[in-house]
């Protein structure tokens, strides 16, 4: 069964090419332009990881993680964000996020994605 | 001899003589009945028949003369007879020898003689009688004659003698009458009967145009003839005498001020007249108001003065003093006068040996002296005095008083005061400032120049500056043409001069003086002097070129900040895009070869064409530039929050050994160079640990290793030869850390601007342009330190940074 990826982000053209290298590495992607509909998605259906954005319009990162983490726990979450001023709040420590699970946006490469999606330990589970 | 019974007829007609007479008489026991006239004579010898002698003056006024009214009495009765005349003319004896008479006198020659005479004249006439009655004793009687003829030699002998002596005597008497200094009139009813030749001089007339004129013709008009007539009678009458000031006439016209007194001749007989006196008191008068005008003069000039003065008598006690020392005094001089004594003054004590000088008649003046009116209970607090002491002097020489003038000096001493206090406090700046000051003659010669300038240009003193200067100042110019320029300016146009110029030190180091000069005139509007201050502002200027720079950074801070996020979506979208369009195109991947199949060709002949027409070159180099902007603004944002990094006491020279193990390993970074090709020089010193922010310290050795390296790979080097320094030392409560290498060095341009963000010295490409600065910000805004560059074309680089060991505003 493929692994599947919620990726959050309201820039098209950065979930495009994300989807896209994520499916050519198997995986199955449910792209969303924002975090209310990715938590509609969530009620009804889970993913493996779910890459999300922090600067959001309406709801942002943070609270959409807070939220789905009530809805449904032992989620994995990739970070990817533009601020470098990020910083991992205590709230999504103890939810199992450390510092292999951001990815400064822009990546060098795809791939770093990919290996923050696939990192085993942590990030809930 | 009895004279108490004997009656004497005397004929005399000038009643002061007569007066005379009578008293003389008198007093010898004789009564005296007088008479003025021959007639008057007659008629009393006639009635009175106890008159025992007749004592006639030959001089008479009326109709017969002594001698005549002698002989007609003597026709009627036998009566001894003496002549009184004031002329011993041969004629007047004769006549006077023609009657029987039995005595001759001349008047005034004192009462002996003529009381010698009268008793002669009884005796001779008793004896006659004798003769005459007494025949028998004729024998005796011719003897007694005889006797009395002998004794009356020997009179007449005496007489003669004395005779002359009288004749000088009265001469003298007349003489001395007019040798009088002061004129002298007998008057009778207000006429001139006699008057001497000092009246007659005083008043320009002949003695014969005065007796018998009337007094009214000296006087200057009736007013003051009835006057002077109503005061010298009128208090005659009261107190014997009289006295006034009068002014009477010079027969020329002149006025004369008179004083004029009036003695009666018998002040029990007023109508006999009195005799006058009469002064000139014109040269008195003008003396007189001449004193009183000076007296004023000078009360005037003492009320008046400013100076307070003071009159003292000889124990010091205050006599009189002026409006002046009534203020200074606050005093009420009246209250002071004869209670005030200059020398029982508590807070006058250390004058006292002066005003004890003074009091000796010394002319003197005082020191000047401090006076506490507090302390003397009076007004107006701290006084300063000087003044002189002199004495005053009587005609005589004795002197009087002794008159103190004080100057009231307290403005002055307080304005001297205040002058001193602004002098040493100019001095104290003028020493103490920091900033050169120095003041130049017009021809440039070195008038003074204060301590901090000497410190500038390296002199130890003035005369040092002016032999090493030559007495020029022109040679503490960099250039002589600036030099020029300046001078021009200053002799002309505005004559001042502010701006920075390149100067000399005595050593010949030359450095950046910030020069403000001004010339200036005198009130004749001809230059004076030159004066003008001086600093080195050499650093200062490296300050404001970092400030400049510091501040450059903050604003590209703060504009990153805001920037770097929405940079970096974009730039995700590039790089992403690009990436994944790569994958699609080159990769093997299941999706690639089923939708080139679908095409109706073969993976491998869409990669062919890919890299044929180089889409895969465009697209890696999208994705390369756009990794570069995200690096860029990766660094930005690493600049802007550099002050926000956590604080730890750490070792300096272990985070350089941090450092160079980042760039030995980091040898991909950068592939054109290995950092282990280089030898690493390190002369630590002993450092204490330091409050400091590690990952940013290292941040910034690293830049600087990898700068360091990339320019001496760049110089084209042979590897191997390339050497980096690191010395570290702590001296004065800071570290000092040096990276020296032996690259190719920087121009003073690049130098100039190596800490400016964005400024690259490196290839274009080779490095972001904002690592300096970024350091540059950790080092001195984060760090409180310095950091700074020297370097030579050719001669290498050397980045020097200080660290304070205690951080400020921790």
């Amino acid at each position: 069964m493929l692994k599947r990826l919620i990726i959050i982000d309201d820039e098209e053209y950065i979930r495009i090419p994300i989807q896209d290298f994520f499916e050519d590495n198997g995986w199955q992607v449910n792209p969303f332009n924002s975090a209310e509909e990715a938590l509609e998605y969530l009620k009804t259906d889970t993913a493996e990881c779910i890459i999300v954005d922090m600067r959001l319009p309406g709801m942002t990162g943070l609270e959409f993680i807070d939220k789905a983490n009530s809805i449904r726990r032992g989620l994995k979450y990739v970070i990817y964000t533009g601020s470098v001023d990020f910083n991992i709040t205590e709230n999504l420590r103890s939810i199992g996020i450390t510092e292999e699970c951001v990815v400064h946006k822009p990546a060098e490469n795809l791939s770093e994605l990919l290996n923050a999606a696939e990192f085993k330990p942590g990030c809930g589970g | 001899m009895k004279n108490s019974s004997r009656r004497i007829l005397l004929i005399e007609d000038e009643d002061i003589t007569a007066k005379v007479y009578i008293s003389m008489l008198e007093r010898e026991g004789f009564s005296v009945v007088r008479v003025s006239s021959g007639e008057d004579a007659v008629r009393t010898a006639e009635l009175d028949k106890s008159i025992d002698l007749i004592l006639a003056d030959i001089t008479l006024e009326g109709d017969i003369d002594g001698v005549d009214t002698a002989e007609v009495i003597l026709k009627k009765r036998e009566l001894p007879v003496v002549f009184i005349s004031e002329h011993t003319g041969a004629d007047v004896i004769e006549k006077a020898e023609k009657i029987n008479s039995y005595g001759f006198v001349v008047k005034n020659t004192g009462d002996a003689l003529l009381m010698a005479s009268i008793r002669m004249a009884f005796r001779l006439y008793e004896a006659n009688m004798n003769v005459i009655s007494q025949n028998q004793e004729i024998e005796a009687a011719n003897e007694e004659m005889q006797a009395a003829m002998e004794e009356m030699e020997a009179i007449n002998q005496e007489l003669t003698d004395t005779q002359q002596s009288l004749i000088n005597s009265e001469s003298e008497l007349k003489s001395l009458f007019n040798a009088l200094l002061v004129g002298v009139g007998m008057i009778v009813d207000r006429k001139f009967l006699k008057v001497n030749s000092y009246l007659c001089n005083l008043l320009g007339y002949e003695e014969s145009e005065l007796v018998g004129s009337p007094t009214r013709i000296i006087y200057i008009d009736d007013e003051e003839y009835e006057r002077a007539g109503r005061e010298l009678y009128g208090m005659m009458l009261r107190e014997g005498n009289g006295i006034t000031k009068a002014r009477v006439r010079h027969k020329d016209g002149d006025i004369v001020d008179a004083l004029i007194t009036l003695t009666p001749v018998d002040p029990d007989n007023l109508s006999a007249g009195a005799c006058a006196t009469l002064n000139d008191i014109t040269e008195l008068n003008r003396a007189e108001i001449a004193l009183r005008e000076s007296e004023m003069k000078f009360k005037a000039v003492m009320e008046q003065s400013t100076l307070p003065m003071l009159i003292l008598d000889m124990q010091g006690t205050l006599v009189d003093a002026n409006e002046a020392w009534m203020k200074m005094w606050s005093a009420d001089v009246n209250a002071a006068i004869g209670k005030y004594n200059i020398l029982e003054d508590p807070q006058l004590e250390g004058l006292k040996p002066l005003l004890q000088r003074a009091f000796t008649g010394e002319p003197l003046d005082f020191p000047e002296y401090y006076y506490d009116r507090d302390l003397a209970g009076r007004e107006g607090g701290d006084l300063w005095i000087t003044g002189r002491a002199y004495p005053l002097k009587e005609g005589s020489g004795r002197i009087t008083n002794i008159v103190i003038i004080i100057e009231d000096i307290t403005k002055r001493k307080s304005a001297e005061e205040a002058l001193r206090i602004s002098e040493e406090k100019f001095r104290n700046i003028f020493n103490n400032m920091t900033v050169g000051y120095f003041r130049t003659g017009i021809d440039g010669s070195l008038i003074d120049i204060n301590p901090a300038c000497l410190k500038i240009f390296g002199f130890s003193n003035l005369e040092e500056a002016r032999n090493s200067l030559n007495n020029s100042t022109a040679g503490v110019y960099a250039s002589r043409t600036e030099w020029q320029m300046i001078r021009e300016r200053m002799m002309s146009g505005t004559n001042s001069f502010s701006g920075i110029v390149n100067l000399k030190r005595s050593d010949g180091m030359e450095f950046r003086g910030g020069l403000n000069m001004r010339l200036v005139t005198g009130s004749d509007g001809r230059p004076q002097f030159i004066e003008g201050l001086v600093d080195d502002v050499t650093e200062r200027e490296k300050t404001q070129e970092m400030l400049i720079q510091s501040e450059k950074m903050i604003t590209v801070a703060g504009l990153a900040a805001g920037m770097a996020h929405e940079i970096n979506n974009p730039l995700g979208i590039i790089m992403q895009n690009a990436e994944n369009a790569l994958h699609r195109m080159l990769d093997d991947l299941p999706g690639n070869i089923a939708a080139a199949e679908a095409a109706g060709t073969e993976l491998q002949n869409i990669k062919e064409y890919v890299r044929a027409r180089r889409v895969d070159q465009y697209l890696t180099a999208v994705r390369d530039a756009g990794a570069r902007a995200a690096k860029i603004v990766a660094n930005m944002l690493k600049f802007s929050r550099g002050t926000e990094s956590k604080f730890d006491f750490l070792n300096i020279n272990s985070i350089i050994d941090k450092a160079l193990d980042l760039a030995s390993n980091d040898y991909d970074l950068r592939k054109n160079y290995d950092f282990r090709n280089i030898r690493i020089n390190k002369y630590y010193g002993e450092l204490p640990e330091i409050p400091c922010a590690e990952t940013q310290l290292e941040q910034v050795f690293l830049n600087l290793l990898k700068n360091s390296a990339e320019a001496m790979f760049e110089s084209g080097a042979a590897a191997g030869e390339h050497v980096i320094n690191v010395t570290t030392e702590h001296r004065n409560g800071s570290i000092k850390i040096e990276f020296k290498d032996n690259g190719p060095g920087m121009d003073a341009a690049t130098k100039k601007r190596v800490f400016e963000p964005f400024f690259t010295a490196g290839k274009v490409g080779g490095g972001t342009g904002l690592g300096l600065s970024v350091s540059y910000h950790i080092i001195v805004t984060g760090h409180g330190g310095s950091i700074t560059v020297e370097s030579e074309p050719g001669e290498g680089t050397k980045f020097i940074i200080s660290l304070p060991v205690e951080k400020r505003g921790f």
